[in-house]
């Protein structure tokens, strides 16, 4: 190949022993799973202030500004109450306070539906900064997750108030929302770190990801009491009960609400799909780390 | 700059000697202070940077695909079928980057010439760690910082969010970048503006303060992208004491441009890529006069005449 007027180079051989000699490091190289996870570690700052700044530039370039982060959820309840609460009436059917059981179904599964849908663009939205910056890409999958984390804190308070606004008293058991949207937030940020290496691997599949939760919406029991519908469908229902968005769902209602029962099962089959998903989804992820940006 | 003399070179001097000089000229003996050859050739010393055999191809997303237009008019239904399908499954692979090696040493600086779509960015970027590469291998020392115009932050941004961000992006702590702030903002000079977005900012306000960011951690190699074309006469001497800056630390600073003037004033050594190619290395004056001139040394000629495919 090389002819003699062109620059000689130096055997692969050579260059890597080169290389060795004087400690450079291989650029593009994927680091061990260890040293990656450290690495993440190191750039939480950045991964926080990447997420927050994030969820800050989605409700600017308009007059209310910040203002839209309350208005977005309560005009969405609003929707939903006169559809599912109003329009047709069947929807409502074996719970007692739909509107509460509403509020808190939709405002979950939007965190979910978000978060997925983002947590897949992760990579090709902020394809300009991988392509000018060099740090583990798995911070961007956690951040555009965090982004949504942030920005369902006012729809969590709004739909709190709701709730207490229908008569429901604060009790202690109003914290364990807490441990089920961690719960939450770990599996759709696995479920996010698969998508982001689909997704940028064949962005096809980045449309079917609003496909897929637009299914799940209509399957979790969003706007419905799934345990009334399940019943009618024998073992297919059991499955749709059991399904980790459903299942999520009930344990996140379970806390706020003391007609949605949900028992350690419930919690430690919610653990299960979070852990797993978020294992299974880092390393997933991971095993691409040399090739992100290369489109 | 000799200084290389307790450093044992003999498992590949020749080569690398080979790889700072092109063939044309005799290969010196390295760290024999006081040769003008070498000096002329760049401060050969301690590697920062090697560069094996590397190629980046990339993908194109929703281009027409690359079909050969034989210039027969095909039937009706054939051109109804073809509309509707060139724009499906149309992705192209360009291979942009054609197995090109060097070697880089500390207190170098190398421009980098070539014409449009030559392949220099993206060389850059496979260089710099942010574009990863088909085959061949990058190793370099240290933090590589890459300026381009296009490494873009968050726009809808505040200039001091941006700061924040970059600054912990570059791997500073949150305590760091607030003791820089005021030196990143007087280096970009736009003053009160960046409290606005920047999308409010003019390009060069945007440039200048990216590359104030950018240039807040003084990386061991400094990779600019055609940078320096954006920012007036007063921002451009400081991008040179910047660049001087890095040089001082034992850093290796790369330059690319189209413009072969830019690369003279800044660079003692220079590389010409064509067509994904590396077709010369070696001191700036030389390369850039060959450069000027479209002198390709003579039996690269037949050689690129048989490989004359873009796409693959």
């Amino acid at each position: 190949m090389t002819s003699p007027a062109r620059p000689s180079a130096l055997s692969s051989a050579d260059a890597a022993a080169l290389a060795s000699r004087f400690a450079l490091r291989k650029l593009g190289a994927r680091p061990r799973l260890g040293a990656y996870t450290r690495s993440i570690w190191q750039r939480r700052d950045f991964t926080w202030e990447l997420a927050r700044s994030d969820a800050y530039g989605k409700n600017q370039g308009s007059y209310l500004g910040q203002l839209w982060g309350i208005l977005k959820p309560l005009l969405q309840v609003g929707v939903f109450y006169a559809v599912f609460g109003i329009l047709i009436d069947g929807a409502s059917r074996g719970v007692a306070d739909f509107l509460s059981y509403l509020v808190i179904g939709t405002f979950l599964f939007e965190f979910i539906a978000s978060g997925l849908n983002n947590g897949g663009r992760a990579i090709a939205s902020k394809v300009k900064l991988v392509r000018a910056l060099e740090f583990p890409r798995a911070v961007l999958p956690i951040s555009v997750t965090l982004t949504e984390m942030i920005m369902m804190w006012p729809a969590l308070v709004i739909m709190l108030v709701i709730v207490m606004a229908k008569g429901h008293r604060p009790t202690w058991s109003w914290l364990l929302l807490i441990p089920a949207v961690i719960l939450i937030y770990m599996f759709v940020l696995g479920c996010g770190f698969f998508l982001a290496r689909v997704v940028s691997a064949t962005p096809d599949l980045g449309n079917l990801v609003p496909i897929i939760t637009q299914l799940a919406r209509f399957v979790a029991g969003v706007f419905f009491s799934l345990e009334v519908m399940a019943a009618k469908f024998g073992l297919l229902g059991q499955i749709a009960i059991y399904e980790p968005f459903a299942l999520y769902l009930r344990l996140a209602r379970s806390a706020v609400l003391a007609e949605v029962p949900a028992g350690w099962f419930e919690w430690a089959l919610g653990a299960g799909y979070s852990i797993i998903a978020l294992i299974l989804g880092y390393i997933y992820f991971w095993l691409a780390e040399a090739r992100y940006g290369r489109d | 700059m000799a200084g290389t003399d307790e450093i044992d070179f003999s498992l590949d001097e020749a080569a690398f000697a080979g790889i700072v000089r092109p063939k044309r000229q005799p290969a010196g003996v390295l760290g024999s202070a006081g040769s003008a050859e070498l000096d002329q050739v760049g401060k050969a010393g301690i590697p920062t940077m090697v560069v094996d055999h590397v190629h980046v191809r990339y993908r194109v997303f929703g281009g027409r695909k690359l079909g050969a237009s034989t210039g027969y008019k095909p039937s009706l239904y054939r051109r109804l079928f073809e509309r509707a399908t060139s724009s499906v499954g149309a992705v192209s692979e360009v291979h942009a980057v054609r197995g090109v090696s060097f070697v880089a040493h500390e207190g170098e600086s190398i421009g980098i010439v070539g014409r449009n779509g030559a392949g220099k960015s993206t060389l850059l970027r496979a260089m710099a760690g942010l574009m990863p590469y088909s085959e061949g291998a990058v190793y370099a020392r240290g933090q590589c910082a890459l300026l381009g115009v296009n490494a873009a932050l968050l726009t809808a941004l505040t200039g001091e969010r941006n700061i924040m961000l970059g600054g912990l992006a570059l791997g500073l702590t949150r305590a760091e970048v607030r003791a820089r702030f005021d030196s990143i903002v007087e280096f970009a000079g736009i003053g009160d503006f960046v409290r606005l977005p920047m999308n409010a900012y003019s390009s060069g306000m945007a440039s200048r303060l990216r590359f104030a960011i950018s240039t807040s951690k003084v990386p061991d190699i400094l990779m600019i992208d055609e940078a320096l074309s954006t920012g007036d006469a007063e921002f451009q001497r400081r991008s040179r004491d910047k660049i001087l800056e890095v040089q001082e630390l034992a850093g290796t600073v790369f330059l690319v441009s189209h413009s072969a003037k830019a690369v003279e004033a800044m660079c003692e050594r220079a590389l010409w890529l064509e067509k994904g190619e590396l077709v010369m290395d070696g001191p700036a004056g030389a390369v850039l006069e060959a450069y000027r001139e479209g002198r390709v040394p003579p039996p690269l000629e037949a050689e690129t005449a048989n490989q004359e495919t873009t796409h693959d």
